[in-house]
């Protein structure tokens, strides 16, 4: 490109617009269900933000010698979500995302604003699209969203309930034609192979994302044991080749075996 | 597809895709521009009129050229004999459900002659036009009592 070049106009998409995008959630850790957990719609939203990330860990890293030259250390992100809903519509689409299915009919009589554990409660996945509500521009997802707090703010007006929350996992941007599988299974002490619901599509393959945990292509493996309270990231131990996951030792029975990924929209 | 900037390629789109529209849509004539006296008298329908877009606001990369917002003035003109008030409130109604329905007012198949070139079974979409919101009804004023008018502005960007 010559310095003196004029850029073309944007085209009409190029802006997009939040009333555009579908956004939509899947439990994990929730109930069992084998091979794909289906995506729930949420109703009522006006805004999601995922801010910028704490970080727990930061230095700079010299060595003797080496004059000013440094390179910067980081680990620890944790980033904020939040999720402003209609007021109106708080009540049944928290207990969705807590995963209170029983919520106004019998058991669970109370939701408490805090959430004390610090267990993943869903993921997140926000579909940007056109103006035409239809085409789509590509996706946010945020995985192994942790709810910390509910905020209440009731102003005599219009007025939004807030449920805030953050994940370790670094959000992603994915692809226009690409959507989020989460699938689930529940080992039985002899079944080493399990079947993807669906072909997974190439995450990425630069070394220096192994940090968050991309396994092959999946975004990540993780067991989840039956007397456990959350899972935990497999770093080795298991083989994907396209819809074949194999597990080197059978899962015991009663844990669940959690793998998200990417599949091609149909 | 239309040229840049150039209103009436706009304006033609969406007379074109009204007129494709089914009942009450058909029942309704599609006018381009103004409807003067004459247009009014000769019509035989309910007269829906689509006038120029109005630049409204722009965007722009930096280094480059700039797409245009547009305001799009669609109204409509009856007579008490032919519906008056309760046609004019069957006419907001469908404004309302055809415009807030992204999906339906990009998707609407509809054949336009643009630059000589004709398209047939294209779209708002295809032709790089966007509704992104709709205003109104303001009413108007007529000089005659049994006349009956109202107008929305369509918000778009192509």
């Amino acid at each position: 490109m010559a310095v003196n070049t004029q850029l073309g106009a944007p085209a009409s998409t190029d802006q997009v617009q939040g009333k555009y995008t579908l956004v939509r959630f899947i439990r994990n850790e929730g109930s069992v269900t084998e091979g794909a957990t289906a995506s729930t719609d949420l109703y009522g939203v006006q805004e999601w933000n995922i801010g910028d990330p704490d970080i727990k860990f930061t230095d700079e890293v010299f060595q003797q010698g080496g004059g000013d030259d440094a390179y910067m250390v980081e680990r620890g992100h944790t980033w904020p979500i939040t999720i402003d809903f209609l007021k109106g519509k708080a009540w049944t689409q928290f207990a969705a995302l807590y995963g209170i299915s029983d919520w106004g009919t019998s058991g669970t009589a109370a939701m408490p604003f805090v959430k004390k554990n610090d267990y993943p409660s869903f993921n997140l996945e926000c579909i940007v699209r056109d103006p035409d509500n239809e085409t789509h521009r590509g996706s946010i997802i945020a995985l192994d969203v942790v709810i910390t707090n509910i905020n209440f703010d009731h102003p005599i007006d219009d007025s939004l309930f807030q449920v805030q929350g953050y994940t370790r996992f670094s959000p992603v941007m994915a692809p226009a034609g690409s959507e989020l599988v989460y699938d689930q299974y529940t080992g039985d002490g002899s079944t080493t192979e399990f079947t993807l619901s669906s072909t997974p599509l190439a995450l990425l393959t630069a070394s220096e994302w192994d940090q968050y945990f991309y396994y092959d292509e999946l975004y990540y493996v993780k067991e989840k044991a039956s007397s456990a309270s959350t899972g935990t990231f497999k770093r080795s131990g298991y083989t994907q080749a396209t819809t074949t996951l194999t597990a080197g030792t059978a899962p015991a029975s009663g844990t669940i075996v959690q793998v998200p990924y990417l599949k091609a929209t149909a | 597809m239309i040229r840049a900037n150039n209103v009436a390629d706009i304006k033609e789109c969406f007379v074109q895709m009204l007129d494709a529209l089914s009942s009450p849509w058909s029942d309704w004539e599609i006018v381009s521009g103004w409807p003067d006296r004459t247009i009014l008298q000769a019509a035989q329908k309910d007269v829906v009129y689509v006038l120029s877009p109005i630049k409204s606001g722009e965007m722009q990369n930096q280094g480059g050229l700039t797409r245009n917002y547009w305001d799009m003035v669609i109204g409509f003109w009856v007579t008490r004999d032919e519906g008056g008030p309760s046609e004019v409130d069957v006419f907001q109604s469908n404004v309302l459900n055809l415009f807030q329905n992204p999906q339906t007012v990009q998707g609407s198949q509809f054949t336009v002659e643009i630059a000589s070139t004709t398209y047939t079974d294209t779209t708002l979409k295809e032709q790089g036009i966007y509704v992104t919101g709709i205003s109104g009804p303001i009413e108007i004023p007529t000089e005659e009592l049994n006349d009956f008018r109202i107008e929305f502005t369509v918000n778009l960007t192509a």
